[in-house]
């Protein structure tokens, strides 16, 4: 119920001011420990798997890339390896002939050149969903949400009857606009299953932010992603960790999931892709 | 617990067998009689409640009861009684008992008094002589002179400044005590249960101040007649009404207005009281620059009404209720909740020493929740929590030695967790339903205050209450995962699951001397509904869970003891509590628990047990130009829950070891005075993380020990100044200004922590607090006719 978050500080803003300040705290170190941020979609692309370590919270500089490690993917019929582009960067990438396929269960498998917090080798499974095809998208614009309106992607597709989880990401012109993972709009299908989504607003362009900005003739793109139960909740943790918290619905900070094994963090996920683009036509009154 | 229970009955067998020898009274052998009336205020016909009725000659006495009525068993002779109540003007009489005899009592009000007369005499140091502790009872104008947050004067903003008891976030309506969690305080207005005593997110409570009368709240030692909540019990009553002339009180503030009116019905046998609150925060929206704000809807309301009606000596009957919502619409979204609560309760006199109240009570508080209709995403989430109740309780006055209480009450709750579902044609949603939770809580008492000697007061109880499940009904089984691995489901009416237990309560009190006690008590308490919350301020979206097969009654035992001492005359009361809390059964969540519109809510729950402990030191000073109190409170309360926080110990989000208050009120003058409060605690424990690792271009933190940091230390002082208007004669109407300043220095509090990536470099990331008030000014004028 993502309107919880709408409303309740819309309440609270409009009673009171709250006002916020740095401060200076200090806080406890620990050891570093494999961070890895990567999938597998069924896109064909060079699939990218970042390899990183975690530091101290204020650490303040580009995270610590994990280099030289042995990064491989089994699809249950054969191993690939994937290579390290560029060398040094602890980016590491298949092929870009690589595409997943549904159904397939992805094994991650990291061997690291020198241990981290103990543990050399670090595991990871994920099952790849299938398809859900969307129809059509439609864009419209709302004045009245936000200070300069917002526009909305409309997504017309059909729900199949199973539990689905999605994703959706925005491209404006080709440029991945919901760039970082806490932008990323996911749901489940819990109120609508097995129902036709009947332009459903499923991304809100918020015309006061300038990255958002849509401009007349621009080309909207829209991937829906059909994800796991397990990285819809990643994702849903990941976002209620990095955003804002107060004491009014924010449960206690709590580590978020992950399915790497031997203490690594992050996820290593599949997905189905599916995409539908329009054309912004020009509005009247705009 | 089975060596607790041998000793409690071998004392009960002890204690009756004593019951009927103890005589207090003059060795005369004979009949006994009766003499017992009500006591009331002279100006207005309110009945007085734990106004104390004192026998000169035999060195005891009894207490008013909720209802102003009181009793006493004594043989046949001459007796001097003095009747008092704090804020009043003892009244003593002489009376010649022969037979059975009726005595209304009305006392009248310190303030009506002439300033220059000052009696003293007989001033009794009620709370010393009574067997109970743990307990705080706050007069209405105590309350009043509070400084308060934007003049919205508060009750439970009150009891946050006694000792043992803290908010559980600034502002906040919640309140922790000797603590324990928001949810096990059980908040009752005229015997009915406020399932959620909180406006606007909680920095403005249900209670009207203008419409109560007497404010209790139990921290401990909780009376056997009341259960169901293990840390306390705040027990409010509404005003039955003037039954002496029409009046009425009100105010205007920047936040809120109100009004209430009183009166006589047709003589002094009938009397209503109606009380109205509303906010109009929302009238100025309009002038809001923005145009978002503009479209708004934004505002409470509560209404409090009673009717009181004398049928005969013998009966009474009352009907209370109370209604307030809030409601919140924009463009987007509307919400809107609150409670309802209706009693009807009947006093019959069985005999002049058997009093009995019989009531009917229905308690309610649901909220919806939704978008307008129209869209694709329109939808409309309603959920409700409903108890109907049927309650007897008995007050049996044997004698001045020996009250024993005895009732019962049962219970009838409905549960719905929620239904959401679209709206309109358009809507793509369709009905999600959680399925409603039938349950029966039942429960039976009996309990006696034992004079002993004149020095030593036993009082001891017992409670049997149980909770039954009841179809229809569905119930998930979970593996050792928390995973639902199926469910069945119960016919409708079909009792599936009963738990249930024996609280028993123990008291003992010794007076050293008339103005020093020692007390101990030991009280057990059972809990079968809790709050689906892990935010430590709660949002207004309560969902109340009950035991189920799946969760176990949460217990509480507690142990206390405490020193009292009354310095000069009474008039100073000084105390000194310590107390050791062990629970088991206690609820947490899991991390990143769902916990609304979940059908396995079951699953998110983790046990453990938790415990507390602490000293309570209180120096209080009730009359006089200067009063107010001074309290230190030191306590830890701790949780271990094998499934959070790797099974090690971890603070209770209320942990906050130093608590100090300061509530002052000083009379500049006849007409006006000055009010300050200075509240000094430790901070909140909270969460902060050891580490940080970099996902999908986010700094995603990391943590190790929940609870493990804790936030600087809160203070914050109030301020407030009243001046009346020029009294009149022949001139009914009084009115007082009244000017108040919250967090007058401008502390910059931690409302929330929060650890924020930077826009401008994201490799960046910093600590930021958020504080909610700095200073807030309020003027409120009040009148009274």
């Amino acid at each position: 119920m993502k309107i919880l978050k709408y409303i309740l500080p819309c309440l609270l803003g409009l009673i009171f001011v709250q006002c916020t300040e740095k401060i200076n705290i200090k806080l406890d170190s620990t050891s570093a420990r494999l961070v890895v941020d990567g999938a597998i979609t069924t896109d064909t692309v060079a699939h990218k798997i970042k390899l990183s370590t975690s530091t101290d919270y204020f650490y303040n500089e580009p995270a610590p890339a994990v280099t030289g490690a042995l990064v491989s993917i089994n699809d249950g019929t054969s191993t690939i390896i994937l290579t390290e582009n560029p060398v040094g960067s602890g980016s590491y990438e298949t092929l870009s002939t690589f595409f997943g396929v549904p159904g397939r269960v992805y094994k991650l498998h990291i061997e690291l050149k020198e241990a981290l917090n103990g543990q050399r080798i670090y595991d990871a499974t994920e099952t790849m969903p299938k398809h859900v095809k969307i129809d059509s998208i439609q864009m419209e614009f709302k004045e009245d949400i936000f200070k300069k309106g917002a526009w909305q992607t409309k997504l017309y597709a059909q729900d199949p009857l199973d539990e689905n989880f999605y994703s959706f990401r925005g491209y404006r012109n080709n440029v991945l606009v919901t760039d970082s993972l806490n932008r990323v709009i996911t749901t489940d299908d819990k109120l609508f299953n097995g129902r036709y989504t009947n332009g459903i607003a499923v991304l809100y362009w918020n015309q006061n932010m300038n990255w958002e900005v849509i401009n007349t003739g621009d080309r909207i793109k829209l991937q829906l992603g059909t994800i796991t139960k397990n990285y819809y909740n990643f994702i849903q943790e990941l976002q209620l960790e990095v955003g804002e918290k107060n004491p009014l619905f924010s449960g206690p900070p709590a580590n978020v999931r992950t399915n790497i094994s031997n203490g690594g963090v992050g996820y290593f996920a599949a997905y189905a892709t599916s995409y539908a683009t329009t054309k912004i036509k020009p509005i009247p009154n705009k | 617990m089975k060596l607790q229970l041998l000793v409690f009955i071998l004392f009960l067998i002890l204690c009756y067998t004593r019951l009927f020898a103890n005589e207090n009274g003059p060795t005369i052998p004979g009949p006994k009689t009766t003499i017992s009336g009500t006591i009331r205020d002279k100006s207005n016909g309110e009945a007085l409640i734990g106004a104390t009725i004192y026998v000169k000659e035999l060195k005891t006495g009894t207490v008013s009861n909720s209802y102003g009525f009181y009793s006493l068993n004594l043989l046949p002779g001459t007796y001097t009684l003095v009747f008092s109540y704090m804020g009043f003007q003892p009244a003593e009489k002489t009376i010649d008992l022969k037979k059975e005899q009726t005595l209304n009592i009305e006392l009248v009000s310190k303030e009506k008094l002439l300033k220059e007369v000052v009696i003293t005499a007989n001033k009794a140091a009620e709370d010393i002589r009574k067997p109970e502790m743990s307990v705080n009872k706050l007069n209405v104008k105590t309350i009043q002179r509070i400084p308060a947050l934007m003049g919205e004067v508060d009750v439970i903003k009150a009891i946050q400044l006694l000792p043992g008891v803290t908010s559980t976030s600034e502002g906040s309506s919640g309140f922790s005590v000797r603590g324990g969690a928001a949810d096990q305080n059980q908040i009752i207005l005229d015997e009915a249960t406020v399932y959620n005593a909180s406006h606007l997110l909680g920095f403005f409570s249900v209670f009207n101040n203008d419409a109560i009368k007497d404010v209790t709240l139990y921290k401990g030692d909780i009376p056997a007649s009341n259960g169901g909540r293990l840390s306390s019990v705040l027990d409010v009553r509404m005003k039955d009404g003037n039954a002496k002339t029409f009046s009425g009180e009100g105010g205007v503030g920047i936040l809120s207005s109100r009004l209430t009116l009183e009166g006589p019905i047709g003589g002094e046998k009938t009397s209503y009281m109606i009380s109205g609150r509303r906010t109009y925060a929302d009238m100025f929206l309009p002038l809001a620059s923005n145009k978002e704000v503009r479209n708004n809807t934004l505002y409470f309301y509560d209404l409090n009404a009673k009717i009181s009606h004398t049928i005969n000596e013998n009966n009474r009957v009352f009907l209370s209720g109370y209604l307030g919502s809030d409601v919140f619409k924009n463009k987007f979204a509307k919400m809107s909740l609150g409670n309802q609560t209706f009693t009807a309760r009947w006093n019959h006199l069985f005999s002049k020493r058997l009093f009995a109240n019989f009531s009917l009570i229905s308690s309610k508080y649901g909220y919806e929740l939704g978008t307008p209709d129209g869209n694709a995403n329109s939808f409309d989430w309603t959920s409700e929590l409903h108890d109907y109740s049927l309650k007897g309780d008995f007050t049996w006055y044997i004698n001045p030695s020996n009250t024993i209480k005895f009732g019962i009450i049962s219970t009838y709750h409905t549960l719905d967790p929620g239904v959401a579902k679209g709206i309109g044609s358009e809507s793509i949603f369709k009905e999600f339903i959680i399925p409603m939770n039938y349950g029966f809580e039942q429960a039976a008492y009996i309990s006696n205050e034992q004079k002993v000697t004149n020095k030593l007061i036993f009082k001891y109880g017992l409670r049997f209450s149980v909770y039954q499940n009841i179809g229809k009904g569905t119930v998930y089984n979970y593996n050792a995962q928390h995973d639902a691995i199926d469910s069945v489901v119960y016919a409708a009416g079909k009792v599936f699951k009963t738990q249930g237990g024996l609280e028993p309560r123990l008291g003992i009190t010794y007076n050293f001397t008339p103005s020093m006690a020692m007390k101990a008590s030991y009280s057990r308490t059972l809990q079968y509904l809790q709050l689906a919350q892990n935010s430590t301020a709660g949002t207004p979206l309560d969902l109340w869970f009950s035991s189920s097969p799946n969760v176990k009654p949460q217990i509480c035992d507690q142990y206390a003891i405490g020193f009292f001492r009354n310095l000069k005359d009474n008039t100073l009361e000084f105390s000194v509590e310590g107390f050791y809390k062990n629970m088991q059964n206690t609820i947490d969540f899991k991390d990143h628990a769902v916990l609304l519109l979940n059908e396995k809510l079951e699953g998110e729950l983790r046990v453990g047990k938790a415990r507390s402990y602490g000293l309570e030191f209180l120096l209080r000073k009730n009359e006089g130009r200067l009063n107010g109190w001074i309290s230190y409170t030191y306590s830890k309360t701790e949780r271990t829950i094998p499934e959070i926080n790797n099974g090690k110990t971890y603070r209770a989000p209320y942990d906050k070891p130093h608590n100090f208050v300061i509530v002052f009120n000083y009379e500049l003058t006849a007409r006006s005075y000055l009010s300050a409060n200075w509240i000094y605690s430790s901070g909140t424990p909270m969460t902060v993380p050891v580490a940080r690792a970099m996902i999908g271009n986010k700094i995603v933190p990391i943590y190790s020990e929940r609870n493990g940091y804790r936030a600087e230390d809160y203070h914050r002082l109030d301020l407030s100044y009243s001046i009346k208007d020029k009294e009149r004669k022949n001139r009914k109407w009084s009115g007082e200004w009244n000017f108040s300043l919250y967090n007058a220095y401008g502390q910059k509090n931690v409302w929330a922590l929060n650890f924020v990536q930077d826009d401008k470099d994201p490799n960046k990331s910093y600590a930021e607090k958020t504080y909610l008030f700095t200073f807030i000014p309020s003027i409120t004028y009040n009148f009274k006719f």
